[in-house]
């Protein structure tokens, strides 16, 4: 048909608008395919590691060794795996970070090389004589490279592949830590006869730590519990969904999958809204073109159809052009979108139901669109649309009388009120590319102010002790604790109740800072635990010795100022009676297992389980703040292709609309310049509108995700963002939206001052 | 001479698909005078409009207006004497659909450092009443007037008038040429007008005809009459 020949010179002439609709398009289609199924196949690939390579169910630690006949006699009877693991850690000086050698698990929690699949590769549950294997992040974090050496407590051990483990995903040096600091801390695997050789020489300085992992089969957790309670006294038991290395990686990737089907479906349906409806106003400048063709005898469905080739166009050029970089990119972008996480060694095929359904859905909302616009401009009858009468509507009415304002700024703000749809696609795409970037930002000041601020408003301690064993009445140096770890009842979670002579060291007020009371028989909850257990003052908590399963059940008597750790504050006195300790044979002395303390201690190793700081609360904080800087610049490209797309389409279309004032200003003598100053600036008065938006969506998103982060991370972060970062953002949105009309600045100068007044006919 | 255009030279195109629309056109005209220039469709009437404003240039020949040569001025220049000197009323009316009536005629006021009386001009042209109306919600004839008032705002040499009744039923187009012929009285505004219609040149001081890109005819009106004399 003759008039397909249309297309090409239609393409070409508009060609920055399609190559904008185009850009928008393949952003949408890398951010669904990717992210979305990314989300999806992480998932799934985690789900397969954790089974086939056999993760742990929980792990515990005893008082009396279960031997390897009684780790038999065990299996049978439960029909269980039980394994004894062990690790030695090691301070690497060569490379300024911290290593853990775990011996080479038989029978659960078995490794996987980064190399291979998790989904494909059989389990491995050996390593060669002299080699070592790292996990990935550690050993990209150092760049460690194949056959480097690694010296460790003076052994050489050749570096030979990195490798993973489903109970260390999330490589943790302690299940209390919040953040992983990957360059800092990581685990590795040697041969069985290398590590008997590091664990004779670490058993001397007691640095050899064992403990057991269990796999039930069966639903008889609570009996294997008790007998090995009763037989071996167990002195910790963790369960796999209270053990932040283990749990994590899963919540880390649930949570990335709800997010990602919500804010990615979000966006992906926004964009494609915004790019349908933009190319449908196009189809509007036409109507005189489509009344003179249908006089001519031309069928309206014919000339719908002819039409909504152009939605097809650039709906298939822009998804098939994203899914090409989708393809590209996935690996990076997988890799940006999970990076609190270890990799999961296996292929990330993107799915063809995805790929169809990315070419498929945009494609289909610019057709129907530009389909849906036609046939409304072919409502009006032919006269109307030859004489270009119609499709004069929402010119705004707004008179203005008693306004002094000039003529301009009236137009102005009649172009804003008068075409409410172009207005809100402005606001709305300047808002959500503004979003991304404030997003990143509010994250990145919360974290900041978290680390020079509000870790130091826990209290004046700096370090707290956990020992081995408990012992009697009060330290030389620090201040005596009893520390438990709890089960909270119907929740996954554990809490420390912590039990205190006095809280001098620690910041004893409420969320209002007012100084609350220490008393005897009561207890005190942090304002961590508060919105982690969603308990306030007077509230029940039912908490269980994880050891026993016995339940005790507690009354918040107040809340405690502290966003970093989940406690319960009591007296020693009651805490010892919660664990049943009986002081009336130790002559009234009370038990301790934690000295917290202002300055560092020297405290035997031997005697010593572990050590926390209140810094290093602050350096995984700060870790996640690093990598989140680090991805910031990639948002900000997002950020600023959204934000300069839609304003130019935007402006592209006001002023193809706009053409036959733009015309009839030019023949009045207006400069280019003068011109652009009143077509161009229209939607400066947006600006700031669009500015507030996202700064809120940005501000409000940011502490949505704190709050869930709550229960996960037990570390709450204060929402903020400075002004510096406002500034920041205020620069980057007006930025785009300058660089926009910059790129249009050419636009009404093209203008035919002679023959678009032949079409201006009202 | 006010206006004087000489062996003016306009092609479009090239080759077979060349079209002469001005083809060696010579004028002369003196200011403050009427002037209605008639040609067939196609004759060159437009393209001397446009010349005459200085919307497009010329390819050969002069064109020099008020003493100042408008051929060879470049796209700059030639904004600039739209600016001062060119007040344009097209057959489409041609007004900014979100601007009001005052706002039209401010639109221009704003750029000319010699502007009337917005108050006066819409005064003069009996459109005060509706300063606050839209274009779209007046009539064609009041549309036109207001197109008009904002061609006078900045007080033209020229008053350039392209079909200015063509879309006008004769009753409007009767008023509407009764503000022509005051505003060259009031103004002493030299005026062209562009028409098919014979029935207009009876209210001119001259009679210009075109055919072939060409003058064929420049004669003086020996029956000059009133606007309301015209059998329109």
């Amino acid at each position: 048909m003759t008039l397909n020949k249309r297309y090409t010179r239609n393409f070409k002439n508009n060609i920055s608008f399609y190559i904008c609709v185009c850009i928008l398009t393949i952003l949408v289609v890398i951010l669904y395919l990717d992210f979305d199924a990314a989300a999806v196949k992480m998932n799934d690939s985690l789900d397969i590691f954790r089974e086939r390579f056999c993760v742990e169910d929980a792990q515990f630690s005893v008082l009396n060794e279960i031997d390897d006949e009684e780790i038999k006699r065990l299996e049978e009877k439960y029909d269980i795996l039980l394994e004894k693991q062990r690790y030695i850690d090691y301070i690497i000086e060569d490379g300024n970070y911290e290593l853990r050698i775990l011996s080479v698990p038989k029978k659960i929690n078995l490794y996987v090389l980064s190399t291979g699949d998790v989904e494909k590769d059989a389990p491995c549950i050996s390593v060669e004589k002299g080699k070592i294997l790292l996990n990935e992040g550690l050993a990209t974090g150092n760049e460690i490279k194949d056959g480097d050496i690694i010296r460790v407590d003076d052994n050489e051990f050749e570096f030979i592949s990195s490798f993973e483990r489903p109970d260390y995903l999330f490589p943790i040096k302690e299940v209390t830590d919040t953040y992983a600091l990957k360059a800092e801390f990581g685990v590795g695997l040697v041969s069985d006869e290398d590590f008997e050789r590091l664990a004779d020489k670490a058993k001397e300085s007691n640095k050899l730590k064992e403990y057991y992992v269990i796999k039930y089969n069966s639903d008889n957790k609570n009996e294997v519990r008790k007998e090995i309670n009763d037989k071996f006294h167990m002195l910790s038991y963790l369960k796999a969904d209270t053990n932040t290395r283990v749990g994590t990686p899963k919540r880390e990737i649930t949570q990335t999958s709800n997010l990602m089907n919500v804010a990615i479906i979000v966006l992906v349906i926004f964009i494609s809204v915004i790019i349908a409806a933009v190319i449908g106003r196009r189809i509007k400048g036409d109507r005189r073109q489509i009344g003179i063709l249908i006089a001519l005898g031309y069928k309206k469905k014919a000339l719908s159809r002819h039409y909504a080739v152009y939605g097809l166009v650039s709906g298939l050029a822009g998804t098939l052009l994203g899914v090409i970089l989708a393809f590209i990119l996935s690996d990076k972008l997988i890799g940006f979108l999970f990076f609190k996480i270890e990799p999961i060694p296996t292929g990330y095929n993107i799915s063809l139901v995805n790929v169809v359904l990315s070419v498929l859905f945009p494609t289909f909302v610019y057709t129907f669109s530009v389909y849906r616009s036609a046939r409304k401009v072919m409502k009006s009858d032919v006269i109307t649309m030859i004489s270009g009468r119609s499709g004069r509507k929402g010119t705004s009415k707004l008179r203005m009388e008693k306004s002094s304002l000039k003529a301009s700024t009236k137009y102005k703000l009649r172009q804003i009120i008068g075409k409410p749809g172009r207005s809100i696609i402005v606001v709305l795409g300047l808002g959500i590319g503004g979003m991304l970037y404030s997003f990143c930002l509010t994250a990145i000041d919360s974290m900041d102010s978290y680390v020079k601020h509000t870790v130091d408003q826990i209290g004046t301690f700096n370090y707290e002790y956990f020992l081995k064993n408990p012992e009697l009445g009060k330290p030389n140096d620090g201040n005596a604790i009893l520390g438990v770890s709890y089960e909270v009842k119907g929740r996954e979670d554990i809490m420390m109740l912590l039990g205190i002579d006095s809280p001098d060291m620690i910041n004893f007020t409420d969320p209002d800072g007012n100084k609350l009371d220490f008393e005897k028989d009561r207890f005190y909850i942090t304002s961590m635990a508060s919105l982690a257990f969603d308990k306030e003052k007077g509230d029940t908590i039912t908490i269980v010795d994880p050891i026993t399963l016995d339940e005790y059940s507690i009354t918040v008597t107040d809340i405690v100022k502290n966003d970093s750790q989940a406690a319960i504050y009591c007296f020693r006195e009651n805490a010892a009676e919660i664990l049943g300790f009986d002081t009336g044979l130790t002559g009234g002395e009370l038990p301790y297992n934690v000295i917290m303390s202002e300055k560092a201690l020297d405290i035997d190793e031997a005697k010593l389980m572990k050590t926390i700081s209140k810094q290093s609360l602050a350096d995984q904080i700060n870790e996640v703040k690093i990598g989140m800087e680090n991805v910031t610049g990639a948002i900000d490209v997002f950020a600023i292709i959204i934000c300069v797309a839609v304003v130019y389409m935007m402006v592209n279309v006001l002023i193809t609309e706009s053409t036959p004032s733009v015309s009839m200003l030019k023949v009045l003598g207006y400069r280019n310049k003068e011109i652009n100053s009143i077509v161009l600036n229209v939607y400066h008065l947006l600006v700031p509108i669009a500015l507030v938006l996202s700064l809120l969506l940005g501000f409000f998103s940011v502490k949505a995700v704190f709050a869930i982060n709550v229960s996960e991370y037990k570390t709450y972060l204060e929402t903020l963002i400075y002004p510096l970062s406002i500034l920041k953002m205020s620069v980057l949105i007006i930025a785009s939206y300058v660089l926009s009309l910059f790129l249009l600045r050419g636009k009404a100068g093209k203008v035919d001052l002679v023959e678009s007044l032949k079409d201006n006919r009202e | 001479m006010f206006i004087n255009l000489k062996n003016a030279k306009k092609y479009y195109g090239k080759g077979e698909s060349e079209v002469r629309a001005l083809d060696g056109a010579s004028l002369e005209l003196e200011e403050g005078g009427v002037y209605v220039i008639l040609g067939p469709s196609g004759s060159g009437k437009s393209t001397l409009l446009n010349m005459l404003g200085g919307l497009d240039s010329l390819d050969d020949g002069v064109l020099e207006i008020g003493g100042a040569k408008v051929s060879g001025m470049k796209d700059k220049e030639l904004v600039e004497y739209r600016r001062s000197d060119v007040g344009f009323v097209f057959q489409f009316y041609n007004l900014i659909p979100d601007l009001t009536v005052k706002e039209n005629i401010q639109v221009v006021s704003d750029i000319t450092d010699k502007s009337l009386s917005i108050d006066e001009v819409m005064e003069a042209v009996d459109i005060k009443k509706y300063e606050n109306h839209f274009p779209s919600e007046l009539s064609g004839g009041q549309q036109q007037r207001v197109s008009i008032a904002r061609a006078l705002i900045k007080n033209p040499k020229i008053l350039l008038c392209d079909e200015l009744t063509g879309a006008l039923d004769s009753k409007s187009a009767r008023l509407v040429l009764k503000f022509i012929e005051e505003v060259n009285k009031k103004f002493h505004t030299t005026i062209i007008i562009i028409t098919h219609n014979e029935a207009i040149a009876g209210m001119a001081d001259r009679i210009i005809r075109i055919k072939d890109g060409q003058v064929s005819s420049n004669k003086e009106n020996p029956q000059k009459m009133k606007a309301d004399e015209l059998s329109l």
